[in-house]
């Protein structure tokens, strides 16, 4: 409680009682000088309790930030194929460096054993990492350069763990001994969250013309 | 499609064909190859149940040889008969002067068939 204060009294002098209030400015404190600045959470408090527009705009702010912070499901699969482009397009003149970090960032992205069905050349197989890590690496050495882009991805999540994408693969590039390659298709691709991370488990090549 | 249609050309197409009539051959139907934007286009020479084959450069659709007139460059195909799933069409381009191997064509669902081109 502030006991009144009469003109000329100083600041020493004012009483309060209980402990917590010591530290306390009194409002005649505050509108003596403004010494004491105002705390920033409780004006915050104010200020959206004054304008709620406020209050809606802390939570949007807060909703994207969750969002970008927090990518969904489907950005991290997105993500997945991004890398799998990224390791097997090749700039030219490459340098072995590169080919080496590349050919090791190629591991992580497979589930231990990848099925790959091209009905057109009659191959359904599974294939281990390192066998898919060897075939990359074979690919690419044939090019000068070359480029993989996924494009048209239509993401489903079946049930939990896995992830169907529908998508276009543009594979273009140029052969070493000067032929250019430029093919597209439709793939279809199977992903299984394992340990937190996306892998590839499953590449369908979609036979649309069938001799 | 050479001659027809030239590669890298633009072409327009009424997609709403497809839910008027089904395609009927010597059609130049446009079919989708992958998402929403690559097509091809081809030729309509089979139907659903039709045997087809190729021989001697020569198109047969259940024996009977069948005219091409849009086929302007000299063709050596061979392609063993082969019978025309239901719900698919056979389609190829008009460039047979090709090698066969390089050529895409064959059966496609009648589904990826979005339409036929203007013009």
């Amino acid at each position: 409680m502030v006991k009144t204060i009469s003109q000329g009294q100083t600041r020493s002098s004012i009483q309060t009682s209980g402990q917590d209030n010591l530290s306390r400015p009194t409002s005649r404190q505050i509108g003596q000088g403004g010494r004491t600045p105002p705390r920033s959470g409780l004006s915050l408090l104010a200020a959206v309790k004054k304008h709620p527009a406020i209050a809606v705009l802390l939570f949007i702010l807060g909703v994207l930030t969750v969002l970008i912070l927090l990518p969904s499901e489907e950005k991290k699969v997105r993500k997945q194929f991004k890398g799998l482009s990224n390791v097997v397009s090749k700039e030219p003149g490459e340098n072995v460096f590169t080919t080496a970090r590349k050919a090791k960032e190629i591991v992580p992205l497979f589930d231990e054993n990848c099925e790959l069905i091209t009905p057109a050349d009659s191959v359904s197989a599974y294939f281990s990492r390192g066998e898919i890590t060897s075939y990359v690496i074979r690919g690419r050495t044939q090019f000068s350069d070359l480029s993989l882009t996924f494009v048209d991805l239509s993401i489903t999540f079946p049930e939990p763990g896995t992830a169907k994408v529908v998508l276009t693969a543009k594979l273009k590039g140029k052969i070493a001994n000067g032929d250019r390659l430029d093919e597209t298709r439709e793939v279809k691709s199977t992903l299984k969250k394992i340990k937190g991370k996306w892998l590839f488990a499953a590449f369908e090549v979609v036979e649309v013309l069938k001799k | 499609m050479e001659p027809t249609y030239h590669n890298g050309s633009i072409n327009f197409c009424w997609t709403l064909s497809t839910l008027f009539s089904k395609p009927q051959r010597h059609d130049v139907v446009a079919v989708r190859l992958a998402g929403h934007s690559v097509m091809l286009l081809k030729r309509v020479v089979a139907l659903e149940g039709e045997r087809i084959e190729f021989r001697y450069g020569k198109l047969l659709v259940d024996g009977n040889t069948i005219e091409e007139p849009y086929v302007r460059y000299p063709c050596d195909w061979d392609l063993s008969p082969r019978q025309v799933e239901q719900g698919s069409v056979y389609v190829v381009g008009d460039n047979r002067s090709m090698d066969i191997e390089d050529h895409h064509f064959g059966q496609a669902s009648i589904k990826r068939i979005v339409g036929v081109p203007l013009w």
